[in-house]
């Protein structure tokens, strides 16, 4: 090795040194504030918006190596830092200022955003959000009739965090009544799509925790409605995201539960007008029944009972749909990819939709009976 | 270089007079007596200028007196050469006077303590002088004193030795000495490397051929246990530094003719036996005569380790990996001949070595031939996954901690973030701590005796298992990582495996500080390509995944059983390419039984 | 590696030339797609993706008859022959430039993705010269070492993708949308076809790599490319399907980069890494230093027949030299849309062209010129 070659390696040595002090992304999550949680709420202003961005405190952290459980008494798990202004960087920034280290999105959990936000202001979060490299679209989103801050301050015995205790239940569809969980992109492939309005889960906070057992339903944005509990059961059927959908029958004193199964929905135009058709095939469990030791005709009667009461919440849910000018079934969607030249008339489909003919086939079965005979 | 030549040297070496050395340059081939008058010439003179001396000053005194004693055997051995050259016109043949002979050794190698010459007679009536040399050590005593001295002290017939002076030799060789392996030498430059090898040499008086008998026996290491490669079963045969021993454990392995040794010399000073060794009509000719021509190509003044070789045994000997695979194993080594590489067997190193080798070749050991091939596929699978973590957990740690958090699930980034609170470096340098302190610990475990090394062991365990920790110089997580990576990476069975990993591992460490998991890829990416673009004896060093080969991929990664193994390797490109046929299985009749039998089987009820 | 360079002995085997080639064209489109399809053709968009993919192999047929004229020669070699130098020498400029842009191209799309969702805070000039010193360093080596390096990389990463895309079919929503549309219009997937080439711009360096093929390997080598080519064409419309059923058309035309944005929504619970998805795609970096780098190689072969002299030197010469235009030319172009629209307009029509009229041009040539093309043949054969 000459001279010349040993100088350049020593250089080439030290400027590497030197360069490991911190370079480009090399940011270790120590010094990142992760941001976990988002919420969205109207401001005072016209035409502005506040955004929460909340992420754990160095001691919430801390305290989680000792493991899941926690008490939730411990005061402060997450801070809050807000901004206020017409577009999610101005926000940005703002809450920028406010803490010591990068604000980083790229384990961004929960969106939260309240019913209240005019659709131009949510429509300009989503394109912003879209837009952020560092977040991918995964995070689940959540709406609100309270304020978006509100719910994100509300704490959980079940989670340390709010997020996470959305982050589990979304986690598993199977454990919900209804699989609420929206994603990002879900949300966005549904304002995206001509001829289906989207919906989002609505939370509401309890004294233990948090409820989720409604939607909200938006028509580009817009915050249209939020459907009852119960109706909220059949939209779920109807959607095809049910689990543990229930219902009573005072008749026989029977109760069925675990109501779920696939939906099918066609559609097809006759004479200039647009026909849906939606087939419920479903499956029940039977909880009680007062006759204690049922038997089968009870049992066929029981599910024809309810096969009629799905179908009637069902009609009513979607007329009332039909009157809100809104379409969460996608009826406009499946048209648009069943018969897409009969979808480009009926353009705009808002105007059509609630002119649809739509029928309800339900069949519910009940194949378990459990242990008593 | 003739043997003029190295006499000069030594001339040199032995600081005569100035004079002496000119009169050696110009006189010695012409005329005898003038050289013999010049040295007896310069010996007067000498005893003059001592005597002088003396009385002037007596410091010099010892000084001189060596000199004179040089100067006296200068003198001899010059008269010795002289008789030699004036009977057979050669320096470098012995003249057949023993005498000669004598005067000639004793003023040359036998001014060393461990040369022995042993003058005697032959026969008990009649007499016939004789010389025996050999070195004292490096020869069987039992053989010089009891089957040559003693039988040829008794001999009766010396009449016909006188007869025949020329077939002396021959007559001892085929009726006295009883030495399994006797060769027959004329040239001094041969006679002295044999005596140095431990060979005794016979001079018999009137006769010019000098018997040469096989008396080698010298202190050797025990066929021990190897410990670098330690296997649960199979053989427990390493090498010693005997070439000897080298080669009969091989050819204990491969009885058959087809094996073979073939010698060569290397080093001018060490004079060191090489072995190239391969199996004729398996190993690819054109590979025995690349590796024997690129063994002559090299000079070397001393060969002390086989490894001095592996420069031009390899394409690429400034490549980071190993081309060449050293093993002490005799097992490996016979099972690498079989398949139809060529073994160097080095004397003096314990360890053989095998070419061409690929990458899969170090990863390869004895136990995952012996057990069955679930439990040698698995242990090859441990140790890719050994290697992978190894080179690839830190990087990866600093890679998803520093630069993409987001590919992470956010309960694990939690807990990691939690797990570094208060911690004022950042990953790498943990990284680099951590690093720092495990070689160390490694080096100073490797060097120092075996007793101390157990207490480093522990010491090391504890400062770096808590100490570290609670300094809140790295965090606990750390402290699993790097545990994984320094077990990781010596999970390559050869040794020499692990060194270019553990280089490499900063590189990686480096990329993956500065792009992440994007840098991590990269390396990968260019460690790869440099695997795949280097070649040795044209034989690809990524071999079953570089240039893919469904056949070596059987015995990569994992480990397929014995009957899929019908041909040999591809990569070795050898003359007969089958080396298994497997019976076709015919079910097997049941056999009669006795009555007993069939009493004893009856169960079914 | 010096001994493969000296000798000249063509010894890639034909997996190892089907890799490469295969290398060679699926980088450029795969992070646009299925967006320009789909845009054009919307649900008539797996046809336009079909007829991308038998045009491909129409022209790899016609280059592949093109290569059996002299297949021990390189084009660079066998034009001048045919049509004299001057031409020879513009069709090699032609290829080379050609060369240069799509490494150019394939630096600066991968690069604003990963410096849009991956390393936003880095310098692309950085990204850009890591990827380009990794391609540099793989081609480095000669034919054989990047063929080899390229097997070993290429071949588990697109099986690794090819195993996640099958992992996604879990987020097939709307399985009514798997089928295309009955209604095809034949103007929008035709449109559709020219926009998403993209996806198959590249396989033209079958012409300089086919001499380096072992000549007992040629025929396997054209059994694999086509192989390579029907994997790939299965993969992409795997793909679409997966896309378009999860995210809908409306949603993929928006999205600029669609493959990343469905790998992004993957994720495995229960595992180090959540966002499995994303690391395949910081994975397929792989797939583009081997496109970069065949290119690279490309252009130190066509570069070193035109350059007196063919020795290593020369070639590694030309390589650094290429390299550092594309790092330039990739800091050099400011944005993404920049690219989007460059190779609409430009690169994909003149990579068309390219495929057809050399081919075209040369196997018209060598009916006019039968003897020439018969006296190579026969020289050929005898010195093979």
């Amino acid at each position: 090795m000459t001279t010349s070659n040993l100088l350049i390696r020593i250089t080439l040595m030290m400027g590497l040194t030197l360069s490991l002090s911190a370079c480009w992304d090399n940011r270790p999550i120590n010094d990142r504030m992760l941001v976990l949680s988002m919420g969205f709420d109207p401001a005072h202003k016209a035409h502005q918006y506040q955004v929460t961005f909340q992420a754990p405190t160095p001691s919430a952290t801390a305290s989680s190596d000792a493991g899941g459980g926690s008490s939730g008494s411990s005061g402060m798990e997450v801070f809050d830092v807000k901004g206020t202004g017409p577009d999610l960087a101005a926000t940005f920034s703002q809450a920028q200022a406010q803490v010591s280290k990068d604000l980083f999105l790229g384990q961004l959990i929960l969106l939260a955003i309240s019913t209240k936000l005019p659709p131009g202001e949510l429509a300009s979060i989503m394109n912003s959000l879209t837009r952020i490299g560092t977040l991918d679209k995964t995070p689940f989103v959540i709406a609100t009739n309270q304020s978006a801050t509100q719910v994100l301050e509300h704490t959980s015995p079940q989670a340390r965090f709010p997020c996470f205790y959305f982050l589990t239940l979304f986690s598993c569809p199977t454990c919900q009544t209804d699989s609420l969980g929206v994603r990002l992109w879900q949300f966005l492939s549904r304002e995206a799509t001509p001829g289906v309005d989207a919906f989002l889960p609505v939370v509401s906070t309890a004294p233990q925790g948090f409820t989720t057992d409604t939607v909200a339903l938006y028509r580009k944005y817009r915050y249209v409605t939020t459907l009852s509990p119960k109706e909220t059961q059949i939209f779920g059927i109807l959607e095809g995201i049910s689990h543990k959908a229930n219902f009573y029958f005072p008749r026989w004193q029977a109760d069925i539960r675990a109501v779920s199964g696939g939906s099918h929905l066609s559609t097809a135009v006759i004479h200039g007008k647009v026909h849906a058709t939606i087939n419920l095939r479903l499956t029940a469990t039977l909880a009680s029944i007062g006759s204690v030791t049922e038997d089968a005709q009870e049992l066929s009667m029981v599910a024809q009972a309810a096969s009629k009461r799905i179908t009637d919440d069902a009609r009513r849910l979607i007329k009332k749909t039909q009157a809100l000018d809104v379409d969460p079934l996608g009826i406009g969607r499946m048209l648009s990819w069943q018969h897409p030249r009969s979808y480009a008339q009926y353009l705009p489909w808002h105007q059509e939709y609630p002119k649809v003919d739509v029928t309800v086939h339900c069949t519910v079965t009940i194949n378990k009976m459990g242990d008593i005979k | 270089m003739g043997w003029f030549d190295i006499f000069r040297r030594r001339s040199d070496r032995k600081d005569p007079p100035s004079s002496t050395q000119t009169v050696l340059d110009h006189k010695a081939p012409t005329s005898r007596n003038e050289a013999i008058d010049h040295a007896v010439e310069t010996v007067n003179s000498a005893t003059t200028a001592q005597e002088t001396l003396k009385i002037i000053l007596d410091l010099h005194l010892n000084v001189l007196r060596d000199l004179i004693s040089e100067t006296q055997t200068f003198q001899k051995r010059l008269e010795a050469f002289t008789q030699d050259l004036e009977t057979r016109l050669s320096l470098n043949t012995f003249s057949g006077q023993v005498d000669a002979a004598y005067d000639r050794l004793k003023n040359t190698i036998g001014q060393s303590p461990d040369i022995i010459l042993r003058r005697f007679y032959i026969g008990r009536k009649q007499q016939i002088p004789a010389l025996l040399v050999c070195e004292d050590g490096l020869s069987d005593n039992q053989m010089i004193d009891q089957d040559t001295i003693y039988l040829l002290q008794r001999f009766e017939n010396v009449q016909s030795l006188k007869e025949n002076p020329a077939i002396a030799h021959q007559i001892v060789h085929d009726s006295v000495v009883s030495i399994g392996h006797a060769t027959v030498e004329t040239q001094w430059s041969k006679l002295l490397i044999d005596v140095m090898g431990g060979n005794t040499l016979v001079f018999i008086d009137g006769c010019l051929e000098v018997l040469v008998l096989d008396t080698v026996k010298y202190p050797a290491r025990a066929i021990e246990q190897p410990t670098t490669e330690r296997a649960v079963k199979g053989p427990q045969e390493s090498f010693n530094e005997v070439i000897l021993t080298q080669m009969n454990l091989i050819r204990r392995r491969i009885k058959g003719p087809a094996l073979s040794f073939e010698p060569l010399v290397m080093g001018e000073l060490s004079n060191t036996s090489i072995i190239v060794a391969h199996v004729q009509g398996v190993a690819n000719p054109a590979i025995v005569l690349a590796v024997k021509e690129r063994l002559a190509s090299l000079t070397l003044a001393n060969v002390e380790y086989g490894n001095e070789l592996s420069s031009v045994l390899s394409d690429n000997p400034s490549s980071l990996f190993p081309q060449v695979r050293f093993s002490e194993r005799a097992d490996i080594i016979a099972r690498d001949l079989a398949l139809g590489k060529v073994a160097i067997l080095v004397d003096n190193t314990p360890y053989a070595m095998t070419v061409p080798s690929t990458f899969m070749d170090f990863y390869q050991t004895t136990d995952d031939y012996t057990g069955s091939f679930w439990e040698g596929s698995l242990q090859r699978l441990i140790r890719f996954i050994g290697l992978f973590i190894g080179l690839l957990m830190p990087p990866l740690y600093v890679a998803l901690i520093s630069v993409d958090p987001e590919l992470l699930p956010t309960r694990l980034v939690i807990t990691i973030e939690a797990s570094r609170l208060g911690i004022p470096f950042p990953p790498i340098f943990e990284v680099i701590i951590m690093w720092t302190i495990i070689e160390i610990l490694r080096e100073a475990a490797i060097r120092l005796p075996k007793g101390l090394s157990t207490t480093l062991g522990t010491v090391g365990a504890i400062v770096v298992g808590t100490a570290v920790v609670k300094a809140a110089i790295v965090s606990d997580l750390m402290i699993v990582i790097i545990t994984l990576t320094a077990l990781g990476l010596f999970t390559s069975p050869v040794y020499s495996m692990a060194t270019p990993w553990r280089v490499l591992f900063w590189f990686v460490i480096i990329a993956s500080y500065f792009f992440g998991t994007y840098g991590i890829i990269l390396a990968v990416v260019g460690i790869i390509a440099h695997l795949a673009s280097l070649e040795n004896f044209n034989v690809p060093y990524f071999s079953p995944f570089g240039p893919l080969n469904l056949r070596d991929l059987k015995d990569s990664m994992v480990r397929f059983p014995y009957s899929a193994f019908k041909k040999r390797p591809a990569y070795l490109a050898t003359v007969n390419p089958v080396q298994r046929t497997e019976p076709q299985r015919t079910p097997m009749p049941h056999p009669p039984m006795v009555s007993m039998q069939r009493e004893r089987l009856d169960d079914d009820v | 590696m010096s001994t493969t360079m000296k000798n000249h002995v063509p010894r890639l085997t034909g997996l190892q030339f089907a890799t490469m080639i295969t290398s060679g064209y699926v980088a450029l489109g795969l992070f646009y797609f299925p967006r320009e399809a789909i845009t054009a053709a919307h649900r008539s968009a797996p046809w336009s993706i079909l007829l991308d993919g038998l045009v491909t192999f129409a022209l790899m047929h016609l280059l592949f008859r093109m290569n059996r004229l002299a297949p021990h020669l390189p084009l660079s070699s066998l034009s001048p022959l045919l049509f004299g130098r001057p031409i020879a020498f513009v069709l090699s400029l032609y290829a080379m430039v050609y060369h240069l842009l799509l490494a150019i191209a394939v630096v600066v799309l991968f690069s604003f993705v990963l410096g849009n969702i991956f390393l936003p805070d880095t310098p692309i000039w950085a990204i850009d010269a890591a990827m380009v010193a990794t391609a540099l360093y793989m081609a480095w080596h000669g034919t054989v070492g990047l063929g080899r390096t390229i097997q070993a990389v290429y071949i588990p990463v697109a099986l690794l993708s090819m195993l996640t895309f099958l992992a996604t079919v879990s987020l097939i929503r709307y399985p009514i949308l798997l089928l295309p549309s009955s209604h095809v219009a034949v103007w929008p997937v035709l449109i559709g076809a020219e926009r998403q080439y993209a996806t198959f711009l590249g396989f033209e360096l079958m012409v300089t790599l086919y001499p380096e093929i072992a000549p007992d390997q040629r025929p396997r080598a054209e059994h694999y490319t086509y192989l390579g080519l029907a994997l790939v064409l299965t993969m992409f419309l795997i793909m679409y399907e997966i896309i378009i059923s999860s995210f809908g058309p409306a949603l993929t035309a928006q999205l600029r980069w669609p493959i990343v944005s469905m790998m992004r929504i993957l994720s495995v619970s229960g595992f180090f890494i959540d966002k499995f998805g994303l690391l395949v795609v910081v994975l397929w970096t792989i797939l583009i230093t081997s496109f970069l780098s065949v290119r690279l190689w490309c252009l130190g072969q066509d570069a070193t027949a035109l350059l007196p002299g063919k020795h290593p030197t020369s070639f590694r010469l030309v390589l650094l030299v290429g390299a550092f235009i594309v790092v330039v030319s990739g800091i050099a172009l400011p944005n993404a849309k920049i690219v989007d629209l460059l190779m609409e307009r430009y690169l994909i029509p003149f990579g068309l062209a390219y495929l057809i009229t050399v081919p075209s041009l040369v196997l018209l040539a060598a009916t006019l010129r039968r003897s020439t093309v018969k006296r190579i043949q026969t020289e050929s054969s005898s010195s093979p």
